[in-house]
């Protein structure tokens, strides 16, 4: 199964070759072609994995060069995992689209690329990975990729600023989570998820009994109190990366500043691997939520804080955006709110609640990254990010103003839009788990955001309109190429479609135990492999 | 005897100073207006959790994990496992030193453009000039 691998390492070898080709080429139409390949390959290498998996009904396991797992790093793909990488890499593929609308003949374009694909690298890293400590190497892989871009425009004080403080604060949430996966390694004598997994639940040894009577020596001290810091600290990081309330301090100076397609990617990717990486630490490996996990008695004090955070999120976040005078940065809010909804879908517990959380994911990547293009349009129209000042660009170009319009409603939750269902599979969840005061913060947030969202459309649809576009041929497509697909996503995206893919995924999550005995079986497949070689 | 006792004194001798260099680098980077200072503090804060990793897989009178003899006795492997330090924590420790100077390095260029555009590197002098 070389697709797994081949994905990031597509990547991050275009990445690392751009600004080589460019001593050479200087055509920098060419280096738009390059990277819009790039993209729509590794979607397509990520779609045939999903595939795969989807027909085994397994997670696979790949062993970086051959070592098996407690030894070697592994990527374990599952269900949850293939299905966010496949829609990260779809998105993706519009935003690098809309990049030569954006970019042009800018002579950084390659540069751009350079880190936009490093920063693709790190995301499908993260999400394919199934190694502590790999992870947190491709966290700082989408971190510091995610630095650079957003010092893009490296003259302008504003961005160098955020640059600097992301960085800043991102390199501390770096090392936490490396303690965090020290720890870890000092508490469970091993770094391979699903080994870690197999350790949490005591009664899964019956199953694998050979295989812990040499495990368990490395369980030293007080493992309960172990796994309390380690899930702390690496919530502290994961939060951090999506941009939840007590972390989110850096997220409406970064994304504003940088350029809009990479605003784009941070709100509407980059702040998944976040809730991803939660979930996984949650469910997966420490199984906090887990009945058949040692530490399920840990799961009140973590639901309670993460739906805290969640909904103290989802509510200063709306708040935030009505006082707003800058567009991006008014998004930038709304993302932090989103991002508050998706922590308390999953701090439920419930596999509802998980498929709630993945399927808000899924609509809130789509819509944001949709929003941020084409009120992108009218910033760069009117030349200015003042809300007031926005030129009517909606009502020259009707597909940037339906793309508006349609994200907007999205986002808000308006019926026929994936953003309606999504939230009404979190309602369902918060009913489902008792929790009806988390169901008035949803609708009081989504209220508030109404309001916000009201701001940006009313000068992009009905305010005055700019003189002209003066947009070239080529310019044009592009802007249809990124805006048409993610709008038509955002329709699409109902319960009909996206039904098994998220049953799948959430099932993936809540269920830990194919997760493990996928890993278990690759060290015991390996093992009789060596034993049954004529060497051995 | 005394054996024991030199061993407990530097463990805890260790332990006792990471927490200590953790707690002060910390505060060095909440409490120090100047962005070269905070850049400081963050990269001994850095090498502290980089000391606790080897810290955890390390032994007192240990040998290095290098195996000379591969004749395959099972007694010499079992005094090398219980006596050798676990190289493990050392290797992720390899990757984290790399990863920390890429993004020192970047954290010290981004200052370099930030005294540029602002003229100065203290941190409340910048919150002022951004507005």
């Amino acid at each position: 199964m070389h697709s797994v691998s081949a994905a990031p390492a597509l990547l991050v070898a275009v990445a690392f070759s751009l600004p080589l080709i460019y001593l050479k080429v200087r055509s920098v139409k060419f280096f738009h072609g390059v990277s819009l390949v790039t993209t729509v390959s590794v979607f397509l290498l990520t779609l045939h994995v999903q595939h795969y998996i989807i027909s085994r009904e397994t997670p696979i396991v790949y062993r970086m060069g051959g070592w098996p797992p407690p030894l070697g790093i592994v990527y374990e793909v599952d269900a949850l995992s293939a299905l966010l990488a496949t829609y990260t890499a779809l998105v993706i593929v519009f935003i690098v689209a809309y990049s030569y609308w954006y970019l042009g003949e800018d002579p950084g374009t390659p540069y751009y690329y350079s880190l936009l694909l490093g920063a693709e690298a790190g995301l499908l890293g993260i999400y394919y990975t199934g190694d502590v400590f790999n992870l947190f190497v491709m966290l700082e892989v989408l971190g510091i990729t995610c630095y650079g871009l957003v010092a893009y425009y490296r003259s302008s004080r504003e961005a160098v600023e955020a640059s600097f403080k992301y960085a800043f604060f991102g390199a501390i949430a770096g090392l936490l989570y490396f303690v965090a996966a020290v720890t870890t390694y000092a508490s469970f004598g091993n770094l391979t998820m699903g080994f870690v997994a197999a350790h949490t639940r005591p009664l899964l040894r019956h199953s694998y009994q050979y295989f812990y009577q040499f495990i368990d020596v490395f369980t030293w001290g007080n493992i309960t109190g172990a796994v309390a810091v380690i899930v702390a600290l690496s919530l502290w990081t994961f939060t951090f990366k999506a941009g939840v309330f007590p972390n989110h301090f850096w997220l409406p100076d970064a994304h504003p500043a940088a350029p809009t397609p990479i605003s784009a990617v941070l709100s509407g990717l980059v702040v998944n691997a976040g809730a991803y990486a939660s979930i996984r630490f949650l469910y997966t490996i420490f199984g906090v939520y887990d009945p058949l996990s040692q530490f399920y008695h840990l799961s009140p004090y973590f639901s309670v804080v993460l739906s805290f955070i969640g909904a103290a999120s989802a509510v200063f976040a709306p708040i935030m955006m009505l006082i707003q005078r800058d567009v991006k940065r008014l998004i930038a809010y709304s993302t932090i709110m989103h991002l508050g909804l998706v922590f308390t879908g999953f701090s439920l517990g419930t596999a509802l609640g998980v498929k709630a959380s993945l399927y808000h994911i899924l609509t809130h990547a789509a819509g944001k990254a949709l929003l941020f293009m084409s009120a992108g349009v009218a910033v760069e129209a009117s030349k200015t990010r003042r809300i007031t000042d926005l030129k009517a660009v909606g009502r020259l170009n009707p597909l940037v103003g339906a793309s508006v319009a349609i994200s907007c409603f999205s986002l808000v939750g308006l019926p026929p839009l994936g953003g309606f269902f999504s939230k009404f599979a979190l309602y369902q969840a918060f009913i489902e788990a008792g929790r009806f005061e988390l169901t008035a913060v949803l609708l009081i947030s989504s209220g508030l955001a109404l309001l916000g969202y009201f701001k940006i459309i009313q000068p992009i649809l009905f305010g005055f309109p700019p003189s002209d576009l003066n947009t070239s041929k080529l310019r044009e497509l592009s802007l249809w190429t990124s805006l048409l697909p993610l709008l038509l996503l955002l329709i699409v995206l109902n319960p009909i479609t996206v039904e098994v893919l998220l049953n799948e995924a959430a099932e993936s999550a809540v269920l830990a135990g194919k997760y493990i005995s996928q890993a278990v079986e690759s060290y015991i497949s390996y093992i009789r492999e060596v034993q049954l070689s004529p060497g051995g | 005897m005394s054996t024991s006792f030199l061993e407990n004194f530097l463990i805890t001798l260790t332990l006792y100073n990471i927490l200590a260099t953790a707690g002060i680098s910390l505060y060095g980077i909440v409490t120090r207006p100047s962005v070269t200072k905070k850049i400081i503090s963050l990269t001994i804060l850095g090498d502290t959790f980089n000391v606790l990793a080897i810290f955890i897989g390390f032994r007192v009178f240990s040998v290095p994990p290098v195996l000379l003899d591969l004749d395959g006795s099972v007694e010499k492997l079992t005094t090398f496992a219980t006596s050798a330090v676990d190289p493990l924590p050392q290797a992720l420790v390899l990757t984290a030193i790399v990863i920390g100077l890429a993004v020192n390095l970047f954290l010290i260029f981004l200052a370099l453009q930030m005294y540029r555009l602002y003229g100065t590197l203290d941190s409340r002098r910048i919150r002022e000039l951004r507005g």
